[in-house]
């Protein structure tokens, strides 16, 4: 068996895919306008697009099972098919029918019935044989096969079942509309069906009732649904208001009666109080229907039908009419409709979730992550008031971290507001509503919560790793308005926070670390180089910067400059400074060459790096006594050169590949001397950028500024160009900045 | 930003539209991250609409570059401009024909494919 589901999954495995939810929708508004002729092609059709099916047949069953009939079949000789009766006698379809449960014949050959004839004439190993139930009722069994011999899986399964289910609902739907019904209602139930369409549930009961109500001649009605706790009324007509708000408290009610019952029944005069104790008799009623609102063994609700007049009681026709005709179709409809919103629902509260959790997650820093939680609180929790309390790392205490809504509010005023209920709270692991705030003692006196006019209030606890690390409080001024379906979607909004929290928390630490790192290796004071002159100039634009420049002292003669452009910012960029730092300055003195200096530092940055790291740098030694410089680039930025004899401003590099890209990258050394006057500018291409978004217009600029300051000391010189570039950038920079000046002066 | 993704057969065009920098770059590593794992061995991006690129966005090209070529692909950059071009060509990026070729136009990039 293990064999044939590999050679199944390597044929075509799919688990539900979007195309086949689409499919199961389509056919879901099919079956619910009984489109019979539609739903029954999907029903065959479907599977063999999208599951390991190869043939298909789908069997009517007659009411009382015994008789079938295929009413369609998709690679299939009809011919094939045994006639009706011996069908019925089938074993396998007999039990699928009485069971109302699949089954499953992995290998066809072992049975022996009817069913075999087919199989083998069809050339079928493997069979699953699935009933559609309606009410209660097989209304016919699809049989899907497969050429090959296979397993199921449970999710195949639960597939073929729903398209049974959607097939079940579509042919009662037919089968109350036209099959049973007599010829003389038929308009009346027409004008019934349409109303089902509605798009809510509310419009749909309501307008059903009305109609029920015109057609049975009824003078007041009701539509009564149950949900786990109570029954409600849900649509009413006629009836007299103080009945209602009774009703709605769940007295007992010949409803709470029928619904245990499950018959319909018929009353006639004052109700019997000893037969639905607790029920009160209601004396303008003279006659009354009630009948159970049924889906499968499920009761949903129940119709209510009044009439006032003595002189014109309901029968016993009336009551089987109702229960046939309207009750059915309207079950139906409504179990629909009910599955359908609540599929929507949950759409819909995955959409939000979704865009709650992109809001909150878009940003690392802590102030605006509970920003941003805030905002969503106020937003999608409808809430007036709101604040998030966090544990304390050290002390282990809840304390205010932020809060939104009060009026000039500081923290303490939240912690004033919120610190009570919490801590009443804190244990609780589910979100708690607290629908009256006037009922809750601590609150009533509590001066805040008069002042802001605050009625009601919800508490959701948030988690990380199941320990309780804070609160989520929001406040409306709104009595009851955090209703359950508010405070799921609160719930997984807290989640989202806490990790949220969580992540920002732990950036925050990562980047502690990697400020302390930055501060050990920002670029410290240059060494003092006899004869030359050296300016120097570094922004970072975040917290931590991806830009560095060095001089290192080689000889008494011999200074090694460096400046480079790390790849990455913040944290990963740090951490690859580190690294090129200390490995220049562990291996600068055993070059001579920069090349092959940056040969070295190559590997090692190609060996010891993500592969996405990658450094640009420049490196130059400086020979002091014949005032020579040897250079060579690693893809960096060519060096501006000013020349004080010519007045003009040269370009210096060496081609050369970025560090860290190919293991054996060569570069290569430039030469050129350097007399009095005469200055060396590099810098990392943030400054171009800043100072221009097209790369040459930013370098022309920057040549010009070094010809205008480049009588200037070094240092302020490349404080001029600097602020030249990026002075009226008021806005964050988009890229770090270092720059080296390095000026010839006389000795 | 934006990306615009055309696929077809093992052949994929990722057009990059806008600046493509610090803030945008990972979200361009995710999608050749996920076009690579479909199985798609030949990328081909069109940076005709490129306005700006900064070193985020050369190291999300690298690392494209790479993983590409790790499973056995090609990376092609089609329609730079003249100024994305020089900051490539700065980088060395321009000389590593195994791991990135330029092309003038999404069309020569194709057509160098065919051939």
């Amino acid at each position: 068996m293990e064999s044939t589901e590999q050679a199944v999954s390597s044929r075509r495995s799919s688990r539900p895919t979007l195309e086949i939810l689409s499919h199961l929708q389509q056919l879901s508004r099919d079956s619910a306008e009984g489109r019979l002729s539609r739903v029954y092609e999907a029903a065959v059709q479907l599977p063999i697009n999208c599951l390991l099916i190869d043939k298909s047949i789908l069997l009517s069953c007659s009411k009382n099972g015994s008789h079938f009939f295929p009413v369609r079949v998709k690679n299939v000789c009809l011919d094939a098919l045994p006639d009706c009766s011996s069908l019925a006698k089938d074993s396998v379809i007999h039990s699928v029918v009485v069971n109302q449960s699949p089954k499953v014949i992995e290998d066809v050959s072992t049975c022996d019935t009817p069913l075999r004839h087919i199989c083998t004439h069809e050339q079928v190993c493997s069979v699953a044989c699935i009933p559609a139930v309606a009410c209660g009722e097989t209304q016919a069994v699809l049989i899907y096969m497969s050429c090959s011999k296979r397993a199921f899986a449970v999710w195949e399964i639960e597939l073929m079942m729903t398209i049974a289910s959607h097939v079940a609902t579509a042919c009662r739907i037919r089968l109350v509309d036209y099959e049973c019904c007599p010829p003389q209602v038929s308009p009346v139930l027409d004008r019934l069906r349409q109303v089902l369409t509605a798009t809510s549930v509310d419009d749909l009961l309501q307008n059903a009732l009305r109609e029920v109500i015109t057609i049975v001649n009824a003078d007041s009605g009701s539509i009564m649904l149950y949900d786990d706790i109570q029954c409600r009324i849900a649509a009413a007509y006629g009836l007299k208001e103080n009945i209602d708000r009774r009703v709605a408290r769940s007295v007992p009610t010949i409803s709470n009666y029928i619904a245990t019952h499950r018959k319909p029944l018929l009353l006639h005069g004052p109700v019997d109080t000893s037969k639905y104790p607790g029920v009160v008799p209601r004396s303008e009623i003279a006659s009354s229907i009630c009948v159970p609102l049924r889906a499968g063994k499920k009761v949903l609700g129940s119709l209510n039908l009044n009439r006032s007049s003595h002189k014109r009681p309901f029968g016993e026709s009336d009551l089987d009419f109702t229960t046939a005709y309207v009750a059915q179709p309207l079950s139906i409809a409504l179990e629909h409709k009910r599955l359908s919103l609540y599929k929507d629902d949950q759409a819909s509260f995955l959409r939000h979730l979704y865009r709650i959790a992109k809001m909150i997650t878009s940003s690392l820093e802590i102030e605006e992550v509970l920003d941003k939680i805030m905002d969503q609180l106020m937003s999608v929790g409808r809430a007036d008031v709101c604040g998030l309390l966090l544990k304390d790392d050290t002390f282990g205490e809840f304390t205010m971290a932020c809060g939104r809504g009060i009026p000039g509010g500081m923290k303490d005023d939240y912690a004033e507001l919120m610190m009570p209920l919490a801590l009443s709270l804190v244990g609780r692991a589910r979100p708690t509503a607290v629908p009256d705030l006037d009922a809750h003692r601590a609150y009533t006196d509590q001066e805040v919560v008069r002042r802001l006019g605050l009625r009601s209030a919800a508490i959701i606890p948030l988690f990380i790793k199941r320990k309780n690390v804070g609160f989520i409080m929001v406040y409306s001024r709104q009595i009851a308005s955090f209703p359950q379906s508010l405070l799921k979607l609160l719930a997984g909004l807290a989640e989202l926070a806490a990790i949220a929290i969580e992540n920002a928390r732990h950036y925050e630490r990562q980047l502690g670390i990697a400020r302390i790192t930055q501060r050990l290796l920002a670029p410290c004071p240059l060494v003092c180089i006899p004869g030359f002159e050296i300016g120097h100039k570094y922004i970072p634009a975040y917290q931590v910067g991806g830009d560095y420049y060095d001089l290192i002292k080689l000889s008494e003669d011999k200074f090694g400059l460096a400046l480079a452009d790390v790849s990455g910012k913040d944290v990963d960029a740090a951490t690859h400074i580190a690294l090129c730092k200390h490995s220049l300055r562990a291996v600068a003195d055993h070059f001579d060459s920069p090349s092959l200096l940056l040969r070295k530092m190559n590997r090692l940055i190609y060996e010891n790096t993500s592969p996405e790291a990658f450094v640009s740098m420049f490196y130059a030694v400086l020979d002091i006594e014949h005032r020579e410089l040897t250079f060579s680039s690693a893809g960096h930025d060519p060096g501006l050169l000013y020349r004080a004899d010519s007045r003009t401003v040269e370009r210096v590099s060496t081609p050369g590949i970025l560090l860290g890209i190919q293991p054996d990258a060569a570069f290569v050394d430039g030469r050129l001397s350097i007399k009095p006057g005469d200055t060396l500018l590099l810098y990392t291409d943030g400054l171009v950028f800043a100072s221009s978004r097209d790369y040459e217009t930013g370098i022309s600029k920057i040549m010009a500024t070094l010809i205008e300051h480049s009588l200037q000391p070094a240092q302020q010189l490349a404080d001029n160009i600097h602020e030249r570039t990026v002075g009226k950038h008021t806005a964050k920079l988009p890229d770090d900045i270092a720059l080296i000046a390095l000026k010839a002066v006389e000795e | 930003m934006d990306f615009l993704v055309e696929k077809c057969g093992n052949l994929c065009i990722v057009r990059i539209i806008g600046d493509f920098d610090y803030y945008h770059a990972p979200e361009f590593r995710c999608v050749v991250q996920d076009l690579v794992d479909e199985g798609f061995s030949q990328i081909i991006v069109a940076m005709e609409d490129v306005t700006f690129m900064d070193s985020s966005g050369m190291s999300a090209l690298i690392f494209s570059a790479r993983r590409l070529s790790k499973s056995g692909g090609h990376f092609s950059i089609a329609g730079c401009s003249p100024c994305i071009y020089r900051k490539l060509e700065i980088g060395g990026l321009t000389t590593i024909p195994a791991l990135l070729s330029f092309f003038p136009t999404v069309q020569d990039a194709i057509q160098s494919m065919t051939i």
